[in-house]
């Protein structure tokens, strides 16, 4: 070898030294911004990623109802638990669940995939598992692996399907929803209330969630509880106090259910400051199979049942008023002048020729001549034909509009559709100007046509003219307490004025009287107690004609007005009357029912 | 009892080197047994127990090769490598296959990675080839042989498909054929290939970096030979990127997908880095106090007592720790340096290039990865990491560097 070869070794020996040098001053250096410059960042990474909140669900606020009755609470329920990386491992098991729950594989797979974060944190696959499913689980030990239970409190409804609408129920927050509700401390899989009073007020019935910090490992397993960090107690949801009267609701329901359709609804208020005392809607459903997350066939059998069971037709029903319409006609009609006492149209003889038809009387041998308060009692359409004309549509337009009758109320319900009355303007867009004539004046003169109205928004109007025009907002909840009982809000009486004179007021009201005294609807009398209220028989496009009584009692100083309507149920004074009659009856504390 | 002792004092026997290996190994075995103790299993005891077996085996081996006489080193070097590519062949034929990709030859109770191995008979080959030729290698023809003989497991290893293993053996011989007086030129020429294979993603830049190569050619005034050699190798390996990408396995897909965007996927390939950095940064200065360590507690560091053991240490000693470690490697690696600047004799020089080059290119892979420097590769750190292959292997190659230091004085 030679010298010249040798130098040049040495001098490369040196720069390969040189450049080791430089490897490790790069490394050095990145360590150096690393772990002091940036040392800070990466601790507060470092806690966060030991740090885990496991949360403490809790309880829900109770609802109770006028009389202390519990009417929504909470009972211990057992979940089954169960992480995407189980899951996929053993596939079995989630199987196995389908098969023990009745839920489709697909729907629990689908559950599993929504903690997409981290395949490793178990997510609810079912809740609320019923003992013999979870001892079943327990039995074939082969289908267990993966999974993991947890007690956590899940509502309850002692009352089952009763007032089940307007109580509401529970289910999961929609993935949709979340992002809003995030800032709220709602995560994926909690549950809030779907429908009625439990979604109007879940922030106040919801509460805090509490919760304990614990250490866990790479794959969010527990591993101890974190240290120098206090658990969170969870905060029980406001309690909330309901006007209502669950055993009045229960009579109700009973009472819709035993007509001869069963379908319908029932409404009952206190005109005097609007308290919703039972508000039902049949055919109803159970809310308490909702808590547990409502199983693929009990949804579709509820969704997909012709007669409609989760809908609540008390606030979002919208029907023709029919005959109970006239008690607004007459109002109107009296309050504008365009009939007295006195006035009589030209005789009932079971129909009246407008144009080139003829409108029937629903007494086809007809009523004669008439009163206006005979008018109402015996609902003679051939007598309202005449008012309506006289009236005009512009008339009763200014009405409708300045009662504000056709809402919606200020219920506050979700969901609560409003009422539909034809103006002029309506009219013209609807079949051009020149393509509908005043024959509407006739039908919606006996509330029939293009005006619809929702039982509660009836209700309400009844009781507007049973209080002496003061038409109360329905109110569906009373206050929010604490827990302890401390009143966090109050929901006050509210009301407007239908701004009418007494007397025509007075007028009505007598008029409603003599329906039950000698009218079509001497099936709501009761012993001893006045009653007043209206028939309605409306046309249904759709089938038999809807049933409807509206009543008020005692009649010179109102506590009450109810509302029955019966779907198809035929006349309102055989189908919808006596079920008024039975709750008035239940409200009085009249122990029999009184002979029909 | 005498005789070792005896060894340990000889005048050219090199102590630096060797007990900065010893520090350096002593410090793995700490972190291993300190990685095994998680807050879910206690493994450590058992994993740490098998390490020091293994350092005990390793320092045995590496005692005996010091102890070999040199001449038989070189004489050995040949059927060593013959050796080495025949059990790389097995286990291409017998291995099995598991998840991670390396190729295991289990030999009675020991795992032997016969890529790890491999890299010994190949640091010898290229010594004793480039050692034997009286010129430095600064034509095509007199790159052949040594070419050949580091080509021939780099495909093998690279079809497994082990990149950081084929990357490894290619980082040592480049600083070898420099040190043995290979034109920078060449050097340049020689990485363009493996650039080309990279850039050839990008199309532009790619046919940029084409007529770069072609200028460079050009200026050198290389023969045509060589040119059309040297651009058909950067053509045909740019061409064939996508056709290597899809032979990749997905998680080496993932890993360097996420070395290029590391939010890509945060649970999934980009994890480990992220834990890694978090388990160091964490540490700061002094660090969390040895067996003290969160994120190793709990598991959050993947590998942790193997590719990832750097982060341990860094977590539990913080910055100052980490420094030391460091400047045990670099002591370590200037010391051997210093060996092959010293040496007179050619094949000892090599040698030592070789084994430095070994330590320093694994160690950047390793720590690189584990501050995020560069991507996940899977190597182990040399002398640190639990794994019986990369420890024996690293001390069998320090047992050849003391043993090769000693002919310095010899003439």
């Amino acid at each position: 070898m030679n010298r010249h070869g040798e130098d040049l070794r040495r001098v490369r020996g040196a720069q390969l030294m040189g450049a080791a040098a430089l490897l490790f001053v790069v490394l050095a250096a990145r360590l150096f911004t690393m772990q002091i410059l940036q040392a800070d960042h990466y601790r507060a990474l470092s806690d966060n990623n030991r740090a885990k909140l496991v949360r403490q669900r809790a309880p829900r606020g109770l609802m109770v109802d006028r009389n202390h009755l519990p009417v929504a609470g909470n009972r211990v329920a057992f979940s089954l638990l169960m992480a995407r990386i189980d899951a996929a491992r053993h596939p079995r098991t989630v199987q196995a669940v389908s098969a023990l729950s009745g839920r489709d594989t697909d729907a629990l797979w689908r559950s599993l995939d929504r903690g997409r974060a981290n395949r490793y944190e178990p997510v609810v696959l079912l809740r609320d598992v019923s003992f013999e499913t979870l001892s079943r689980l327990e039995e074939k030990s082969f289908l267990r692996p993966g999974t993991s239970i947890e007690v956590e409190p899940v509502r309850d409804y002692p009352w089952g399907p009763v007032a089940a609408h307007l109580v509401g129920y529970m289910g999961e927050v929609a993935e949709a929803d979340l992002k809003t509700l995030n800032a709220r401390g709602y995560r994926l899989g909690d549950s809030m209330g779907k429908i009625g009073l439990e979604r109007a007020l879940e922030f106040d019935l919801r509460g805090r969630d509490g919760g304990r910090f614990v250490e866990v490992d790479a794959v969010g397993r527990e591993v101890r509880p974190l240290e120098g960090k206090r658990p969170v107690p969870p905060v029980e949801g406001h309690r909330l106090v309901l006007p209502l009267d669950m055993r009045l609701c229960e009579l109700a329901a009973r009472a819709l259910a035993e007509t001869s359709t069963g379908t319908g609804a029932v409404v009952a208020l206190d005109p005097r400051n609007g308290d919703i005392l039972a508000l039902v809607s049949s055919p109803s459903f159970d809310p308490n199979a909702f808590s547990g997350g409502v199983s693929t066939d009990l949804w579709r059998s509820l969704n997909g049942n012709p007669s409609r069971p989760l809908l609540n037709r008390a606030i979002a029903g919208r029907y023709p008023p029919g005959s109970v319409f006239k008690v607004a006609m007459a109002a109107m009609a009296l309050e504008d002048g365009a009939v007295t006492t006195e006035t009589r149209f030209a005789p009932c003889h079971g129909s009246y020729r407008f144009g080139s038809r003829s409108w029937g009387c629903w007494k086809k041998e007809g009523h004669g001549s008439l009163t206006l308060l005979d008018a109402i009692a015996k609902s003679c359409d051939v007598y309202f034909y005449q008012l309506g004309r006289r009236l005009g549509l512009e008339r009763m337009t200014h009405y409708a509009d300045a009662w504000g009758i056709f809402g919606p109320t200020a219920s506050g319900l979700p969901g609560e559709q409003r009422g539909h009355f034809p103006d002029h303007a309506w009219l013209d867009q609807r079949y051009g100007e020149n393509g509908w004539t005043r024959a509407v004046e006739l039908n919606l003169a006996i509330g029939q046509g293009e005006v619809l109205m929702t039982p509660l928004e009836i209700a309400a109007m009844v009781a507007g003219i049973a209080n002496g025009g003061q038409i109360p907002e329905p109110r569906s909840w009373v206050r929010v307490e604490t827990a302890d009982g401390e009143v966090v809000r109050t929901n006050d009486p509210r009301s407007r004025s239908m701004g009418l004179r007494p007397e025509t007021l007075a007028l009505v009201r007598e008029g409603m009287r003599r329906v039950v005294t000698g009218g079509t609807a001497t099936r709501a009398a009761l012993p001893g107690i006045a009653v007043a209220g209206k028939t309605g028989t409306a046309q249904n496009p759709h089938g038999d004609d809807h049933a409807w009584f509206v009543g008020f009692a005692p009649a010179d100083a109102p506590e009450i007005v109810v509302l029955a309507l019966v779907e198809q149920g035929g006349h309102g004074s055989s189908a919808a009357a006596p079920v008024v009659r039975r709750v008035m009856a239940a409200w009085f504390g009249l122990r029999e029912d009184p002979p029909a | 009892m005498m005789r070792p002792l005896a060894f340990f004092r000889r005048r050219d026997f090199d102590g630096t080197v060797f007990l900065a290996a010893a520090a350096i190994t002593a410090i793995g075995a700490a972190a291993v047994y300190s990685a095994g103790q998680t807050a879910l299993s206690h493994s450590g005891d058992a994993l740490a127990l098998q390490h020091i077996l293994r350092v005990a085996l390793g320092f045995g081996v590496l005692a005996a090769v010091t102890y070999v006489p040199s001449r038989l080193l070189d004489m050995m070097a040949y059927p060593f490598y013959g050796l080495g590519i025949a059990t790389l062949f097995l286990v291409e034929l017998l291995g099995n296959n598991n998840q991670r990709g390396d190729l295991w030859l289990s030999l009675g109770p020991f795992n032997l990675e016969p890529s790890e191995f491999c890299k010994i008979g190949v640091i010898l080959a290229l010594a004793r080839c480039l050692a034997a030729q009286r010129r430095p290698p600064d034509s095509l023809a007199r790159l052949l042989r040594p070419f050949s003989l580091v080509l021939l497991p780099v495909a093998i290893v690279a079809v497994q498909p082990d990149l950081g293993t084929a990357l490894v053996l290619a980082g040592v011989c480049l600083p070898m054929l420099y040190w043995a007086g290979l034109d920078p030129l060449y050097v340049v020429l020689l990485v363009t290939p493996a650039a080309s294979l990279i850039i050839s993603h990008w199309v532009i830049p790619w046919t940029i970096f084409l007529f770069a190569v072609l200028a460079l050619l050009y200026f050198a005034k290389l023969g045509s030979g060589e040119t059309i050699l040297v651009m058909g190798l950067n053509l045909s390996l740019g061409l064939a990127a996508p056709l290597l990408w899809g032979q990749l396995k997905d998680y080496q897909k993932a890993r360097l997908l996420t070395f290029l965007d590391p939010g890509r996927d945060p649970l999934g390939a980009g994890y480990q880095i992220l834990q890694s950095k978090v388990a160091l940064g964490s540490g700061g200065l002094w660090g969390k106090g040895y067996l003290a360590g969160t994120q190793k507690a709990l598991s959050f560091l993947p590998e942790q007592h193997t590719d990832f053991i750097f982060s341990v240490v860094g977590e539990e000693f913080g910055f100052l720790g980490a420094l030391l470690l460091l400047t045990l490697y670099f002591v370590l690696v200037s010391r051997i340096l210093l060996i092959a600047i010293q040496a007179r004799n050619r094949f000892a020089g090599l040698v030592a290039i070789g084994v430095a080059s070994s330590i320093l290119v694994q160690l950047t892979v390793n720590v690189g990865m584990a501050i995020g420097l560069l991507p996940v590769t899977g190597l182990p750190l040399p002398l640190l990491s639990y794994g019986g292959s990369s420890l024996l292997t690293t001390l069998c190659g320090i047992g050849l560097v003391l043993n090769v230091g000693m002919m310095r004085r010899e003439s």
